[in-house]
């Protein structure tokens, strides 16, 4: 007699040991987020690490809502530890650039194998990040010069970081997968 | 085990395979528990156990499954009580909550239990732990012994009918053992139906009624007597190889006046002095918390002590990046440091980045590999090896520069009796064969007591050398 | 008094406010406030921030912010950390204005819209160090369902655990001479290091957890039904330790009498929130 596999938990998709998974990668952007704020205070490079955990996410459970869930409980635990400052700014910081994820996969489920893919949605996610504070800047009643080009300085900045972070991704899913650590298959899961 | 007493646990010609598994995991195990029972599943490492326990709680996903197991019934209208809980090897990971109360609340929480008597059961579980009046303490203060009581009453507040342990007291040492034992007996007191699987219950067999030792996933024999002491005595045959006596030449360690404290802790080292010669095999033996572990960081040059001299491998006060060539150290839990793709790249890599030459690298590694009993697992990738193979893995990676020291930092953790027998022995050669100082740090006594060539013990902070 | 060995000051200073807005516990009007109220009135004051226009609106709305600061009984010295963190932006737009208006026409301009942006953060800075964690997670226990609460709360509970195992793993991988130091990451080429011998064991060690931890959660029967009950631990009878009464900096959070007395005690349960199963 077979027995049945894991049980989903969350969201018609995630076993309770992925979910798990998927939380602690939010437990590592906000270690790594919180190291780099004491090390070093470049701006954007914290987006070095957090390109890089959201799209190791998305390689360790390849299914649609991954990246989303890690983003969703990055935001959260920030609030909790006194990181979130911006209140549900911190949510769209994080959402955001998880969202470009997602659909990268939803195009591509395998493109967490590919260094340039991996550098490329790196950037765009990350570029996405600045747009929370560019629309900020426009409630404020920035010119919409001045707007454009800190736009522009701060997402070619966290562009940089983010894709840098990503170039790693490919390699660590390489070796997990050859250890037999996580699994081959890219599974769309259920829509909604 | 008389047949008037009622039976809450029944398994019929029981079988598992894990998915994608070529062999059984368990094969035909067939026994019964009565109620009151302490009964002990005894075997070393990879024999099922485990794997038995997980299929009583019902934890076992996928795979093929043959047999039944019976649990304990509950009653219709019981629905705040499990059949059966289930505490881990490692009170870490299993802990999920920052307060203590929260965790020992978490299991009655799922169980839908009304608030006021989740306070009830709450008290009532830590008391039976001895850790009463912790309830709004965090948890990740406690000793490991502190934190695995915990974990029993996170799951005694779900009232089982059933207690199932799994290697309770891997990470504890003398002490923790001791008090584990004494909840353990007051528990069968009051009348809780146990199932331990330990590969040396020893300190539990006061405790268990009966011992069932499995093997390869078979249930061998049923026994109400512990395992043959000579099961756990050194083998007479075979010799540590005799002292080195080497005259003369600077120590290996040279400690004068080692002080280290803690804004936090207060002090964690106090004035320690001691001298060891090249070629020595050395114990030191603490409970958890006396400061073996700051010891040998600050020998690895990861602490800053204040100290009078401190010198290691003829280094003073080195740092980590000074140590690679001339200092080797294991700490707890080798197998963490594991991330090569083939073992052979990992046990090279400390000699790729001390810059010898590729033949160079591969003829130390090959002989290193041979040393080590691995030569067979020089192409597996590490990570997809038993805990045992993997901790060899690791102790290879640190012995293929050949240092002069080695130092190694509770290195039995998740060894079972065997598997530290032939580590020791291993361990024995390296003086003789290639003139390395050993110093092993760990809470137990070692399982071979003529192995070392002296005994320390480190106590509160001070260090003492036991006489022979 | 010893020199403060370089684990324990890496994690002091990870405990401090450096990184973020710690909760202080001092008693003051602000902290005695409800989170919700709270949340309402901050995102109140960074709307009034948003649309501030005229010099004396703005210097209203600065006399109004410092006096909700220090009504929260906070110090210069804790607003000028907030502050620092949102100083990088003025330092990039005032120069940006001047550059583009010209120094006369730019400055005005230029420091209205860095102090709006200061501003605009500030109320939630004070919101997070006048609540308690534990009331932000009660808050988050009656917003969101208990399946994603549990992960919210499992990713903060295993944070010093994780960044145990970083320093351990860092320590022995750099006694095997791999290049972990920060020093030598300022050397791109060492990169591979970091990913290879820090990151991935880090990811094999998030794995194994990641299975213990369901494990331990399932054979306590969580995630079994749709509903679970919520225990208010503060309601037991308290019992005081030295300890317990220094309010949560840092990771490990511990409840305190203080401000939780009040509490009456609760019976309810979490439901009304739909099966997300």
């Amino acid at each position: 007699m077979s027995l049945d596999a894991q049980r989903t938990y969350l969201w018609h998709r995630f076993t309770l040991r992925e979910a798990v998974l998927l939380c602690f990668c939010a437990t590592f952007i906000v270690l790594t987020r919180a190291g780099l704020r004491l090390h070093l205070h470049l701006p954007g490079h914290v987006m070095f690490f957090t390109m890089f955990f959201l799209l190791l996410a998305r390689g360790c459970v390849p299914k649609l809502g991954s990246a989303t869930l890690v983003g969703l409980i990055t935001s959260l635990a920030s609030v909790l530890l006194g990181m979130g400052v911006g209140g549900p700014m911190v949510l769209i910081k994080f959402l955001l650039p998880a969202l470009v994820v997602e659909v990268a996969g939803f195009i591509s489920p395998c493109f967490v194998t590919s260094m340039l893919a991996c550098a490329a949605v790196g950037l765009l996610a990350s570029t996405t990040r600045a747009a929370v504070s560019t629309g900020v800047e426009y409630l404020i009643g920035m010119e919409e010069e001045i707007i454009l080009r800190k736009a522009l300085i701060a997402g070619m900045l966290n562009g940089v970081w983010g894709a840098l972070g990503c170039l790693a991704v490919p390699s660590i899913i390489r070796r997990l997968r050859l250890n037999g650590l996580i699994d081959q298959e890219a599974d769309r899961g259920v829509a909604g | 085990m008389t047949r008037t007493k009622k039976m809450l646990l029944d398994i019929d010609h029981f079988g598992y395979r894990y998915p994608g598994a070529t062999s059984s995991a368990l094969k035909e195990i067939s026994f019964a528990v009565g109620e009151g029972e302490c009964v002990c599943l005894a075997g070393n490492s990879g024999c099922g156990k485990s794997t038995l326990l997980l299929a009583i709680m019902g934890l076992l996903r996928g795979g093929a499954l043959t047999g039944k197991i019976h649990l304990p019934e509950l009653a219709a209208d019981d629905r705040w009580s499990c059949a059966a809980g289930m505490v881990f090897q490692n009170p870490e990971s299993q802990m999920l909550c920052t307060s203590v109360a929260e965790e020992v609340a978490f299991g009655p929480e799922n169980l839908c239990v009304p608030p006021e008597e989740i306070g009830r059961r709450v008290t009532d579980a830590l008391r039976a732990v001895g850790l009463d009046g912790k309830e709004s303490h965090s948890a990740e203060r406690f000793s490991a012994g502190q934190k695995q009581r915990l974990t029993i009453a996170s799951v005694l507040s779900m009232h089982p009918r059933l207690l199932l342990l799994d290697e309770p007291t891997s990470q504890l040492d003398l002490r923790g053992k001791e008090e584990l034992v004494r909840i353990l007996t007051r528990l069968k007191q009051q009348g809780y139906t146990m199932i331990l699987a330990e590969h040396d219950a020893r300190p539990f067999s006061a405790l268990i009624d009966r011992y069932l030792v499995i093997e390869n996933g078979r249930l061998l024999r049923e026994a109400v007597s512990p395992q043959d002491p000579e099961h756990f005595r050194p083998r007479p045959d075979a010799a540590v190889p005799p002292r080195l006596e080497r005259a003369g030449g600077s120590p290996a360690i040279d400690v004068q006046w080692l002080s280290l404290g803690y804004p936090e802790t207060g002090e964690v080292l106090k004035r320690i002095d001691f001298q060891v010669r090249q070629g020595e095999r050395v114990h030191l033996f603490g409970h958890n918390g006396a400061g073996k572990s700051s010891l040998l960081r600050c020998l690895a040059g990861l602490e800053k002590p204040d100290a009078v001299k401190l010198t290691v491998a003829g280094l003073e006060r080195p740092r980590p990046e000074q140590l690679p060539a001339k200092v080797g150290v294991l700490f707890q839990n080798p197998a963490r440091q594991l991330f090569a793709e083939t073992v052979q790249e990992e046990v090279a890599f400390s000699l790729r980045r001390l810059g010898h030459s590729r033949q160079a690298v591969e003829a130390m590694v090959t002989k290193t590999l041979e040393f080590c009993g691995i030569s067979h697992l020089a192409g597996r990738t590490p990570l997809t090896l038993s805990f045992g193979e993997q901790h060899r893995v690791a102790l290879a990676a640190v012995l293929a520069p050949r240092p002069e020291l080695l130092l190694l930092d509770e290195p039995f953790a998740g060894l079972d009796y065997p598997q530290r027998l032939a580590l020791l022995d291993l361990l024995a050669q390296m003086p003789s064969r290639y003139g390395t100082t050993v110093l092993i740090a760990s809470h137990d006594e070692l399982p071979d007591t003529c192995w070392a060539d002296r005994s320390l013990t480190i106590r509160g902070g001070t260090l003492a050398e036991n006489s022979r | 008094m010893q020199k403060t060995p370089a684990k324990y000051a890496a994690r002091r200073s990870l405990r401090s406010n450096d990184y973020g807005c710690q909760f202080v516990a001092r008693d003051s009007v602000v902290h005695r406030m409800g989170a919700g109220w709270k949340l309402v009135f901050g995102v109140a004051l960074s709307a009034l921030a948003a649309g501030v226009r005229t010099p004396v609106t703005l210097l209203a709305l600065v006399l109004v912010m410092l006096g909700y600061y220090l009504a929260a009984r906070l110090t210069l010295f804790d607003l000028w950390r907030d502050v620092r963190l949102f100083i990088f932006q003025a330092i990039v737009v005032i120069p940006l204005y001047c550059l583009v208006h010209g120094a006369a026409d730019g400055l005005w301009p230029g420091v209205r819209i860095s102090t709006q942006i200061i501003l605009f953060y500030i109320p939630g800075a004070i919101f997070l160090r006048t609540t308690r964690s534990a009331e932000v997670m009660k808050g988050l226990r009656r917003v969101i369902p208990y399946r994603l609460s549990f992960l919210v709360f499992v990713s903060v509970r295993f944070v010093p655990f994780f960044f145990r195992e970083m320093s351990e793993i860092s320590a022995a991988q750099r006694l095997r001479g791999a290049r972990l130091l920060p020093r030598q990451q300022l050397d791109p080429r060492n990169w591979p290091d970091l990913f290879n011998c820090l990151i991935l064991p880090l990811m094999v060690r998030a794995l194994k957890t990641a299975d213990e931890v369901a494990s331990s959660a399932e054979a306590r029967a969580f995630g079994r039904s749709r509903e679970r009950t919520f225990f208010d631990a503060a309601t037991l009878a308290p019992s005081e330790s030295p300890a317990s009464s220094r309010e949560g900096q840092g990771w490990g959070w511990r409840k305190t009498r203080a401000g939780v007395d009040a509490v009456p005690k609760r019976q309810h349960t979490a439901t009304g929130k739909p099966a997300i199963h």
